[in-house]
């Protein structure tokens, strides 16, 4: 309850200084930004990732040519895969380049007067398209696609479009362009679920429901959503699988006859963790640079206070407030007494918003003074970029690296530096969250609860044997957290039989789970896993950066391989939106032409086949045994999520049921013989 | 002729237990799919007890039936298989709907073992009763803790065919004497018509 409190305060503190991504405006100010006509979504979500098409139309209403430039905040985990352009007859398709290649046949095109577009990543914090010389009163439509892998955390499935921006001090400093965030046509979003498991509802808080299709006993739906918003809100869609899934493990493979595979491996531990009884320590850092003033530093004030109000006695709270500089207000561990918390209430409601966003100085304050002989809890919540003082990852990871505790981190808006959390929660075993403000707030605080209060999976070690896996990505995780899902993507060689391996430690226990599978010789059903399995490898290797293992201009070059490779903008490399003519006047290679043609076969042929399920384990699942010891072929060990003891399959007799019956037969002859 | 109709039958089951195990192809399509009813479960309801997971689990699945089974007369040996072994399938895919695969003799072979204990009540009610008490009390301790009294590795069975096992053994071993009384007025009545 009491932990449930403080996360409500803490969702419930970023309100209203948002602005609207997703629009079009003019690059050179003077000019009226373009006229949405039209801007439509359509989200497929199949089976654990989600590919989003924006449909977007709009005209230049201006009198003359205009360079306009569309902003996207970069969706977690995403893989720009696909832009088109289409102004009057022209189609222009896009193409990924090496991003100072993509720059020059731009620019060059722009000053020859033609039309041309290019998509760039910035960071983490926006996709950004530029449409050179759109014509006064022409009309354009963009079409991009995106991918992402979209785990389920606890049963439920979270997916965000994002369009509200900036949030931070430095994105909110810029207000960069005039906004025109209301379509003048409808704003619609469309759903289409595939699910392998049953679902049970399904929900988008923000969306009017146009229309609707549903057949949740098979996990299919197809709803279209209506956003009176327009362009300003977010919009999430959650939807919950049925209760009792056994926990299990799933493997989509993607492979070409004759080529190296590709993998996404979801692995949903059936362990029903124990809540943590002993007394425990909790410590909150929280934000409140100036991107906090107004109403959201009360609020933020006055949940804290209810929350530790809450705290069980044998529990103690610790608050750490930072902006420029850390400053612990309550001196240290405070027993959850009426005294301490009275004096904390009072502490709590001086507090003032103001200055830059200084993390590392508040994660340093939070993790001196803590008692090794007491599970601590850090609860991290910022809604900005740390911008004062250290700001290198580096230091980040090696100052987390140095404590055994528990990190929460919840990241508010679209352009908090999620990059640097996730090296944070990469080097501590910790979890964290994206969370929008139009999120369902109480949803998100069930979820995030059980994660605080419950036990973890220490030292999480996946294995794959008998047939050759490499580049795997998130094979070992320090600690994994109640309700969630384990995502890797790797690569496989060859084909035929493996067995998986999972080592963990729980209660102090060594545990080891194996399960056999098969990686096929060729399975062309979804290709969309190369993408995003280049994203994962991009990720990995910003971490290993982040973390000091790798250097940044070896990175550079490997993150621009990958784009290449994989025709995925990077920041190394960008999408150039040309003509057929223009891309073989520049010499450009049509592989993202190609690759969207396999993805399109690939999406159609899926839309005429049932949902298909990719679990692995279902026959010979992953089952508690010794090492070495055979793999059950039934069953559901472990991976039974709410109560292991429902799901196996078969009744057992041994040696000793062997020697009572034959016993109770020997006294029985011998009795009825005399 | 006693003895052969029990070694045949024993034989047989035990054969048929071995075929399904060491033949995977053979086993899937025999295994009991609680969380997949369909047509076929006519038939793997019958079929889904001879199927077993591993040699070990096989042996002592099979060692238990045949030493039961060597002490039970012929005809109630199969009485008690006809109706334990749709009972014990019904009431797992009922129990478990998430479960792949079921299989195993072990359902079946409480039902046995109670309606071996009401055969030796016939001549000692002290060893019948401590033989239905003991396996009573295995399958209580199985069905509070979630697991079998001996069995910790590979796989944890499922203790609600052990329940549908014994209860359909308990009515074995009730109507058993009716039903020796149905019969023998049966014999007699044949014998009396033919006079």
């Amino acid at each position: 309850m009491n932990i449930k409190r403080t996360i409500i305060t803490m969702f419930t503190i970023v309100t209203t200084i948002l602005q609207a991504a997703g629009t079009l405006s003019p690059a050179n100010s003077g000019l009226k930004p373009a006229e949405i006509v039209s801007h439509d979504v359509v989200v497929t979500i199949n089976n654990g990732y989600a590919q989003t098409e924006v449909n977007q139309q709009f005209k230049n209403i201006n009198d003359t040519v205009m360079e306009a430039v569309y902003s996207f905040p970069v969706p977690q985990s995403a893989s720009l895969a696909d832009c088109q352009v289409q102004i009057g007859e022209q189609t222009m398709n896009g193409e990924v380049v090496a991003k100072d290649k993509a720059k020059q046949v731009y620019e060059e095109e722009k000053n020859a007067g033609n039309n041309a577009g290019v998509a760039d990543k910035n960071g983490y914090q926006d996709f950004s398209f530029k449409i050179a010389n759109l014509g006064p009163q022409d009309t354009a439509r963009i079409t991009f696609t995106y991918y992402q892998p979209l785990p389920v955390d606890t049963g439920v499935c979270r997916y965000q479009y994002p369009l509200e921006e900036g949030n931070t001090d430095d994105v909110g400093a810029m207000s960069f362009w005039e906004r025109n965030d209301k379509p003048t046509g409808k704003t619609t979003v469309r759903v289409i679920l595939r699910s392998a498991w049953p679902v049970t509802a399904y929900r988008a808080p923000q969306g009017a429901v146009a229309s609707e299709q549903a057949d949740l006993a098979n996990g299919t739906a197809d709803i279209t959503y209506e956003l009176a918003e327009g362009l300003s809100k977010d919009f999430v869609f959650y939807y919950s699988l049925a209760d009792n899934l056994p926990g299990r493990l799933e493997v989509i493979p993607f492979k070409r006859n004759g080529e190296d595979g590709t993998f996404m491996m979801v692995l949903t531990p059936g362990i029903d963790l124990k809540p943590v009884t002993n007394g425990a320590d909790y410590v909150f850092v929280l934000d409140n640079s100036g991107s906090m003033c107004g109403g959201k530093i009360q609020t933020l004030a006055k949940g804290v206070t209810q929350t530790i109000q809450k705290m069980n006695p044998n529990d103690r709270f610790r608050i750490v407030m930072f902006n420029s500089r850390a400053e612990d207000i309550t001196r240290g561990y405070l027993p959850a007494t009426p005294e301490n918390i009275q004096k904390a209430v009072e502490k709590l409601g001086n507090v003032n918003a103001c200055g830059g966003t200084n993390l590392y100085d508040g994660l340093k304050t939070a993790l001196s003074k803590l008692d090794d002989d007491r599970v601590t809890s850090m609860v991290i919540v910022t809604d900005g970029v740390t911008n004062t003082g250290e700001v290198n990852p580096q230091a980040f990871a090696k100052l987390m690296s140095r404590n055994d505790i528990r990190v929460f981190g919840f990241l508010m808006g679209n352009s908090c530096n999620w990059p640097l959390m996730r090296t944070i929660c990469d080097v501590s075993g910790g979890f964290y969250d994206a969370v929008s403000n139009d999120d369902d707030i109480i949803g998100k605080i069930m979820l995030a609860k059980s994660k605080i209060t419950s036990e973890a999976i220490h030292d999480v070690k996946v294995s794959i044997d008998g047939v050759k896996t490499y580049d795997v990505t998130k094979n070992c995780v320090k600690k994994l957290y109640r309700g969630q899902q384990l995502v890797m993507f790797g690569r496989y060689q060859g084909h035929g039989e493996a067995t998986v391996t999972m080592k963990t430690r729980l209660s102090g226990e060594d545990k080891t789970y194996t399960c056999k599978m098969a990686f096929p010789e060729q399975d062309e059903d979804n290709p969309e896993l190369e993408r995003m399995f280049a994203v994962a490898q991009i990720e990995m290797h910003e971490d290993m950066v982040n973390q000091g293992l790798e250097n940044q201009s070896e990175n550079t070059d490997i993150v621009r391989n990958i784009g290449l490779k994989y025709q995925i903008v990077t920041d190394e490399t960008s999408l150039v939106m040309l003509t057929d003519e223009q891309h073989a006047k520049h010499g450009i290679d049509r592989n993202n032409q190609k690759r969207v043609q396999e993805e399109r076969r690939a999406q159609a042929q899926r839309k005429t086949q049932p949902v298909k399920n990719y679990r692995v384990d279902a026959q010979r699942p992953a089952s508690p045994a010794p090492m070495n010891s055979p793999a059950p072929r039934h069953g559901n060990g472990m991976f039974q999520y709410h109560a292991p003891h429902i799901s196996h399959g078969g009744g057992a007799m041994d040696v000793w049921t062997v020697i009572i019956v034959a016993a109770m037969g020997a006294v029985a002859a011998r009795y009825r013989k005399e | 002729m006693k003895n052969h109709a029990r070694i045949l039958l024993i034989a047989a089951v035990l054969l048929a237990s071995a075929i399904l195990t060491f033949c995977p192809e053979a086993g899937e399509a025999a295994a009991l799919r609680p969380n997949h009813c369909d047509a076929s479960f006519l038939w793997r309801m019958s079929t889904c007890h001879l199927v077993h997971w591993s040699a070990k689990h096989l042996f002592y699945d099979g060692i238990c039936f045949a030493i039961i089974a060597a002490m039970l007369p012929a005809w109630e040996t199969i009485a008690c298989l006809a109706v334990s072994a749709p009972v014990v399938a019904i009431v797992v895919t009922h129990s478990y709907p998430e479960m792949t695969a079921y299989g195993g003799l072990s359902g079946v072979n409480c039902a046995l073992f109670v309606a071996w204990a009401f055969h030796v009540a016939g001549y000692s009610k002290t060893i019948g009763f401590w033989a239905l008490a003991a396996i009573i009390a295995k399958t209580f301790v199985e069905y509070h803790e979630g697991h079998t009294f001996f069995v910790t590795r590979e796989f944890i069975p499922t203790d609600m065919a052990h329940v549908a096992g014994i209860a359909t053994g308990i009515i074995c071993g009730i109507c058993r004497k009716p039903f020796l009384k149905m019969i023998d007025i049966a014999i007699n009545y044949s014998k009396f018509s033919k006079n």
